[in-house]
């Protein structure tokens, strides 16, 4: 049995792991239901609240354990506190308890978890090696040419790539078969991307939600890509009509639908079958600005979310007690 | 799909030659860089084991052809690093203009080019 500040910070780590677990459960039930409420905000809230949502099982479990901290006095609020959610024999930790085990199992995922992402990054980075060792890939004369590039290839294609300095890169078979509008737009579009930095923003997201059941995670990652998109498509028609975004856009997917015979062995991303869809809805009518009553609710539910969790955690460790070891 | 420095410059010899065995492949590409008869038929059965080569056996030696051209092979590599959603592959690094779009049938695309047809008639008129 460990006693002192080590039993300390081991139970602080426990309440972050049950509150984690807690949090994890309730978004995966509540994004389902929530997720079609979404588009009725603009861009930047949705995207606030995209993050909120990958992020808040972190959050959440930090301010579980800044509540449940160990705290001298008889102050009020500490008092307040202590009656709204303890964690007690918080000196005490018994390795061969169900908190060590709980130690363990955490340990572990978040140590596959961080290995899968590192395998996913190499496996991505090995891939464009080996793209760009095999296609030969030059400046776009007229563009900037530290940014946007031209790939041999008539298969049409343009898209952003790199963590800290990502560049665009279009197929010849692109630049050929569309008009210089069109390919203006798809260029400001990407260019769009790489302002944003959205390379870099999708990996962090996708890291986040690794911790979220398979479905929610697939349904949280198609939200935050479909919104990459339509910011990137909104910037465009600060230079370009938005019925000529929304054309181009079907042009390119028509295009890529039909892509050749030698092709036809390739496996294509798996977008849902409205993103195109709803990303030509949204440049047709963009969104108004949300209300501040909209707004004022989703924050409520992340309160309520919060303080749930944090009464749960403590109810949670006394029914676990009731039938196993301390 | 994971290649090596070898395995590439080995492709990209079968693509100019319609077809080589082991000893044609070193004399030209392995013995510039320093590698062994062995070392080269070690890479020429593992682009065959990855579905990248065909062979075929003449007397004691196997003549190797590619079977995947470098369009195809690029398009490839290009549908693998823009891959957003795909089972093995969720943790995308790009950002693409539009996917293939699979899902959509002609009758779909018709029906978004009749929609932004219509915006356009409207504008004209309000105009």
């Amino acid at each position: 049995m460990l006693e002192g500040n080590v039993a300390i910070l081991l139970n602080l780590i426990s309440v972050a792991i049950t509150a984690f677990v807690i949090v994890t459960l309730l978004i995966s039930a509540i994004v389902p239901l929530i997720r079609s409420s979404l588009d009725a905000f603009d861009f930047i809230a949705r995207k606030r609240i995209l993050w909120l949502i990958v992020t808040s099982p972190w959050w959440i479990a930090l301010f579980c354990v800044g509540i449940l901290f160990p705290r001298q006095g008889n102050g009020y609020l500490i008092l307040w506190m202590e009656k709204v959610a303890h964690w007690h024999h918080i000196d005490l930790f018994i390795v061969t308890s169900w908190h060590g085990l709980t130690l363990v199992i955490a340990a572990v995922v978040l140590a596959v978890l961080i290995n899968i992402s590192f395998i996913q990054v190499r496996r991505h980075s090995i891939a464009i090696h080996n793209l760009f060792n095999l296609s030969d890939v030059q400046p776009i004369a007229g563009q900037n040419e530290d940014t946007v590039f031209s790939i041999s290839l008539s298969m049409p294609a343009a898209f952003t790539i790199g963590l800290f300095k990502p560049k665009v890169y279009l197929t010849s078979g692109l630049l050929q078969q569309l008009e210089q509008s069109a390919v203006d737009i798809i260029i400001q579009h990407e260019l769009a991307h790489v302002r944003a930095r959205d390379p870099l923003f999708k990996s962090i997201y996708a890291f986040f939600c690794l911790l979220y059941p398979k479905p929610i995670r697939r349904s949280l990652q198609q939200d935050f890509t479909l919104l990459t998109e339509q910011q990137a498509d909104f910037s465009v028609t600060l230079y370009h009509d938005n019925l000529d975004v929304a054309q181009t856009l079907v042009t390119v997917a028509k295009k890529q639908r039909l892509l050749p015979v030698s092709c036809e062995g390739v496996q294509v991303s798996h977008f849902s079958k409205d993103q195109i869809t709803l990303r030509v809805e949204n440049l047709l009518s963009p969104r108004e600005q949300v209300s501040g009553a909209k707004l004022a609710f989703t924050g409520l539910c992340f309160l309520v979310t919060t303080l749930f969790t944090l009464s749960t955690v403590d109810s949670l460790h006394h029914l676990i007690e009731t039938y196993f070891n301390h | 799909m994971q290649l090596g420095d070898l395995e590439k410059l080995v492709l990209q010899f079968l693509w100019s030659e319609k077809e080589a065995d082991a000893k044609r492949v070193h004399a030209v590409v392995g013995i510039t860089r320093g590698n062994s008869l062995n070392t080269i038929q070690t890479t020429l059965d593992r682009l065959f084991k990855k579905d990248l080569l065909s062979r075929t056996k003449q007397g004691h030696a196997h003549f190797y052809t590619a079977k995947v051209d470098r369009e195809s092979l690029i398009a490839t590599l290009i549908t693998d690093v823009t891959a957003d959603f795909i089972e093995d592959g969720e943790h995308s690094l790009i950002a693409a203009f539009a996917s293939s779009s699979a899902n959509l049938d002609d009758a779909q695309f018709d029906e978004l080019e009749k929609l932004i047809e219509e915006q356009r008639k409207l504008r004209s008129r309000q105009a």
